[in-house]
């Protein structure tokens, strides 16, 4: 399995990107079904042939089947008439009559004869023809010979060169031919009767092998002209289809039909060329839906994966963004709502980074600003020590050194108050775990308090007879006390009481510290635990410090187990409480000291 | 031998200029912030230089600066500008409204020749 996973491919493939996996994905999934239609291409082209070879069998059916019933229609109304004519030994005028009637019915005629066995026009409708049609002599011929009853042929005639097609039937009375019954149709009016085809050409074909009717001439081709193998086959009573090559050397391909009843054929075919480009337009056809198929699919898997791609993308810059240390970098949250949220929770955490960005560029310039003070009093005082001891020892000297060294040691305040707030921060606040006097602390944190100011009056209140226990730290927790009262001091106004009370309960021991100053806004009161959190100072006076007490303080307090919070009321003062876990020990006993409840 | 007005709120700087500048034989005057410097202006007899601090309580310095320039009878007294770094060149008073800048942290030789230099 390890071996698959360092393969190269293995490798590469696992790299490709959303859009190239949704994209494989995609083609994947289409490519079976596409794939499947390019493949039977070429089989949907031979379908394709066979349903033409079948529309063409169809067609030649629907020729002849019209054709024949439209030849044997007139045999039936020839023999009418000519029953008609025979028994009710009709007049000339009487025959012009019934003729005239009927020829409408028959748009496709131009004449209708009834004529005696010799000949001889005996009525015709239209009426004006009369005397004996020289190209007509031949049927009569044939039928006073008794070779045919009933003649179906094409004649052109002689004077104006038309081809007609003519359907003669005897009539006989008793057996006896009394009459023929004739009726002449114009080949330019067969279309009429031969249904429209598409593309493919029609033949038919008479007993004699002449194409009476063709779809390219819409008549009659000239005697010169074969008729095709198709029909030729099909005239010896054999239905047949294949290809065959015409006299302009062109391969075409159809069916070719008998028409039994007549002893004709119809033949309909159409240039092979033709056929295959058209069968062949079917199969490019769906197999261009194919291919586009697969390309929209993979257009469209494109352009979404850009659409899911594009927030992603938008949110790597404003990191990279925030990262070159752009603040203000931050993404209009869109797209899928997972993305969206990870825009959100981005544009988070830059505000965060910008807030801690702000802090910290606030905290050292403030720090910077801090420091120098004292430094620049030190320095102010070495320098003035020096140049006055180049006129002698000075007078003040050991007051001056004095002045140095306070300085000194508020600059090391500030030193440790920096350090304290990064070993807070990093974790490393390493609390010792000891028994610890809560009031020795407090007295010791007021007296060394007492050493830095004196302006304001501390009073403790059940300090020395509580004696309340924990397990901590001492001087941390001094420390602690010392920056609460330090706060008190700074802002409540000078000869103000400050007064810090240790009180002990069931398990807890409290420690308050109670000034009359400015107070603290109701909102700021869990603010001023922050880092870097100086309060707004009223008296205009710079706070000093580096807002880093109180946050300190409040990490040793829960790092005891404790809570320390403040209650305020502006205007009037304020008063901080620390609770501690109290800590009972044999050692307390020991002690002997007082565990008063 | 001149009369020196020292406006800073650093206790143990204006510790150290007073001393100075007095056992360099001139009379100094001290106030902790703007205002009460301003006041000390306005009610006494001139000074012959101003020392002043930039950061201050109440009014800094170069608000005070900038009002005495405006102020008929104070506009010419010399000043000399004390400051730690700055934030910005926005915090500055016009360059015109002081004629010396002293950094902190600074030596007293530094003072001593940049008074002896201006009165």
């Amino acid at each position: 399995m390890a071996r698959v996973l360092e393969n190269r491919w293995v490798k590469s493939m696992c790299s490709v990107g959303l859009r190239g996996r949704i994209v494989g994905l995609v083609v994947l999934v289409i490519l079976p079904f596409s794939g499947f239609q390019l493949i039977t291409a070429y089989q949907q082209y031979n379908l394709q042939l066979r349903r033409d070879l079948i529309a063409h069998e169809q067609l030649a059916h629907a020729v002849g089947a019209t054709f024949t019933n439209y030849v044997e229609d007139l045999w039936a109304t020839e023999k009418a008439i000519g029953t008609a004519m025979a028994i009710g030994d009709m007049s000339t005028k009487g025959a012009e009559t019934l003729l005239g009637a009927l020829l409408p019915n028959y748009p496709t005629l131009d004449y209708l004869f009834w004529t005696s066995p010799d000949g001889t026009i005996l009525a015709s409708a239209p009426s004006s023809w009369a005397g004996v049609s020289v190209s007509f002599r031949d049927y009569f011929q044939r039928i006073v010979e008794g070779e045919d009853e009933v003649i179906s042929d094409m004649i052109v005639g002689r004077y104006d060169g038309e081809a007609a097609f003519v359907v003669a039937q005897a009539i006989r009375q008793e057996g006896k031919l009394i009459g023929v019954v004739l009726a002449r149709t114009p080949i330019k009016k067969l279309n009429q009767v031969i249904p429209v085809s598409d593309g493919a050409v029609v033949a038919l074909v008479d007993r004699q092998a002449t194409t009476m009717y063709h779809t390219a001439t819409d008549g009659p081709v000239g005697p010169n002209r074969p008729a095709d193998p198709l029909a030729l086959r099909a005239l010896r009573g054999e239905a047949n289809s294949g290809n065959y090559t015409n006299p302009n050397s062109r391969d075409w391909s159809g069916v070719g039909v008998p028409l039994s009843r007549l002893g004709w054929a119809v033949s309909v075919s159409a240039e092979t060329l033709n056929v295959r480009a058209a069968a062949g337009y079917a199969a490019i056809r769906s197999t261009g839906v194919a291919l586009l198929i697969i390309v929209l699919a993979i257009l469209g898997a494109v352009s979404g994966t850009k659409w899911v791609l594009q927030p992603v993308k938008r949110l790597q810059a404003a990191a990279i963004s925030l990262s070159e240390g752009n603040m203000s970098a931050r993404v209009v949250p869109g797209g899928v709502p997972e993305v969206a949220a990870a825009a959100r929770a981005f544009n988070h955490m830059a505000d965060r980074v910008a807030e801690l960005q702000t802090q910290r560029t606030r905290f050292l310039q403030t720090a910077a600003h801090e420091l120098r003070n004292p430094m620049a009093g030190i320095k102010a005082m070495l320098s003035m020590i020096n140049w006055m001891m180049e006129k002698g020892q000075p007078d003040d000297l050991a007051r001056f050194l004095g002045v140095v060294e306070r300085e000194v040691d508020r600059l090391s305040g500030l030193l440790n108050e920096i350090l304290e707030a990064f070993r807070v921060q990093e974790g490393h606040l390493g609390l010792k775990q000891e028994p610890v006097n809560l009031a020795t602390v407090i007295e010791a944190a007021v007296q060394a308090h007492r050493v830095m100011e004196t302006e304001h009056f501390v009073t403790l209140q059940g300090v020395s007879h509580n004696a309340a226990w924990v397990l901590g730290d001492a001087e941390r927790l001094e420390g602690v006390i010392r920056v609460v009262l330090g706060n008190a001091s700074k802002y409540s106004p000078a000869g103000s009481e400050i007064v810090i009370t240790l009180a002990a309960f069931e398990t807890t021991a409290q420690i308050t510290v109670k000034d009359h100053g400015l107070g603290i806004p109701a909102h700021q009161l869990n603010k001023v635990f922050e880092q870097f959190f100086r309060a707004d100072n009223l008296s205009g006076r710079d706070p000093g410090g580096l807002g880093l007490g109180l946050y300190v303080a409040r990490v040793v307090v829960t790092g005891h187990g404790g809570r320390i919070w403040a209650e305020s009321e502006e205007g009037v003062g304020s008063t901080f409480v620390i609770e501690l876990p109290l800590h009972h020990t044999r050692m307390g006993d020991l002690l002997g000291q007082d565990l008063d409840h | 031998m001149a009369r020196i007005l020292i406006i800073e709120d650093e206790e143990t700087i204006a510790m150290v200029l007073a001393q100075t500048l007095e056992l360099a034989g001139h009379n100094v005057v001290r106030a902790s912030n703007g205002r009460t410097g301003l006041a000390r202006l306005q009610s006494e007899p001139l000074p012959d230089l101003i020392l002043v601090d930039l950061f201050m309580p109440v009014m800094n310095g170069r608000a005070l600066l900038e009002t005495i320039r405006s102020m008929p009878g104070l506009h010419k007294i010399p000043a000399v500008l004390i400051t730690g770094a700055v934030p910005s060149k926005d915090d500055f008073p016009p360059e015109a409204s002081y004629q010396a800048l002293i950094a902190k942290p600074f030596s007293v030789r530094t003072v001593l020749e940049t008074v002896k230099r201006l009165v």
